[in-house]
């Protein structure tokens, strides 16, 4: 029994000390995951004024896709979402301070070039059969069965979604029936 | 099973005594007209009900304009118009200030929100964003920059500033812009 109680109160002691750093580094996770915290910077507006007024937001189904959603590798893939979030954090901070000026064109095609097919995979899931557009549903096809050395992005045809300055709230329900841009 | 029926005659009949106590009461009411006010009864956001009731003693006549609205019918609020972004160029630095106020019940950093005087057609465009878009496209929309374009009289800068700032940028000035201490420049 006595044997018991040094390793008990250890057991006790690290939840104590555990417990309130493991919620304090979540609440910040959940804190910093906002589009509002992006657009705290100032390079980032312009990006959260485009988002807020596009399609990604403003639909029927009120589904809206915030910037981690497309930016970031999967929270469930929490090691993955964890390092990439703070590297990106720390990497925009040393440019925000180093870097004279931003290119918005160059922040953009280094995007679609980070871009992976499974982080617009995580929410456009129903890709394969889409019965009132033949030629979508074999693109698709070919993307996500892609054979060796044919291997597409989604962002080769679908791009130029939602970082476009707009003077209205582009309510996707009010568009025409979407097109991809194709390749 | 006699008790049980006594039981059940018993409390079907206070049953009954109550309902047409009720209906009798309902009839005996008078038909008095209510006192004509403005009571928020709907839902809306906290810091909507904030801005009505201040602006209310603030501001009567800009509540008065508001509360006889469709807008306010459609329980659309003044925040959800003059809405904006805290890093936004247009927020009223002063408008924070109402938030410090200590001596009404909604000067408080509960309601706190960043706001805009001028609502832009984007801002309308929440809600209208047909009426928004064939607007944009509009020569009303694009006034000054049209005349600017095509009037040689403005082109060419035959007039004076003063006959600008006075004749032109009276109406079509549509360029806002704030000055230091974070207000609207009263010459856009």
């Amino acid at each position: 029994m006595k044997k018991l109680i040094k390793p008990a109160i250890f057991v006790v002691l690290g939840v104590i000390i555990a417990f309130p750093l493991f919620s304090l580094t979540y609440y910040t996770m959940v804190r910093t995951t906002t589009p509002q915290f992006c657009a705290t910077c100032h390079e980032i507006e312009f990006a959260y004024n485009t988002w807020k007024t596009s399609s990604h937001v403003n639909k029927e189904q009120g589904f809206v896709a915030d910037c981690m959603d497309c930016h970031l590798p999967a929270p469930h893939d929490t090691f993955d979402f964890f390092y990439a979030k703070t590297f990106h954090g720390a990497k925009d901070i040393l440019i925000h301070f180093f870097q004279k000026e931003y290119d918005h064109d160059k922040a953009r095609q280094t995007a679609y070039a980070s871009f992976r097919n499974d982080q617009c995979q995580k929410c456009h899931r129903n890709l394969l059969y889409i019965p009132n557009k033949r030629g979508a549903m074999l693109a698709h096809r070919d993307v996500v069965y892609a054979r060796p050395g044919y291997e597409k992005k989604c962002v080769d045809c679908h791009r130029n979604l939602v970082h476009n300055p707009r003077g209205y709230y582009d309510y996707k329900q009010y568009k025409d029936a979407y097109r991809g841009l194709g390749l | 099973m006699k008790r049980y029926f006594i039981v059940t005659a018993m409390v079907i009949g206070l049953a009954s005594l109550l309902v047409v106590g009720n209906m009798m009461s309902l009839a005996s009411a008078q038909n008095l007209p209510k006192v004509k006010e403005f009571r928020i009864e709907r839902s809306m956001p906290k810091e909507a009900v904030a801005c009505i009731e201040c602006h209310k003693i603030e501001h009567p006549g800009i509540f008065g304009d508001w509360a006889y609205s469709r807008h306010a019918s459609a329980n659309v609020t003044c925040y959800d118009c003059h809405k904006a972004e805290s890093f936004d160029k247009d927020v009223s630095k002063e408008h924070y200030k109402q938030y410090e106020r200590r001596d009404m019940k909604y000067g408080s950093k509960d309601y706190r929100v960043p706001v805009a005087a001028v609502v832009t057609p984007k801002d309308c465009s929440r809600c209208h964003p047909d009426e928004a878009k064939q607007y944009a496209r509009s020569k009303h929309a694009n006034t000054q920059y049209i005349i600017w374009q095509i009037d040689p009289w403005l082109k060419l800068g035959m007039n004076s500033d003063f006959e600008r700032d006075t004749g032109c940028f009276h109406c079509h000035g549509t360029v806002l812009k704030m000055t230091k201490d974070g207000k609207l420049d009263p010459e856009t």
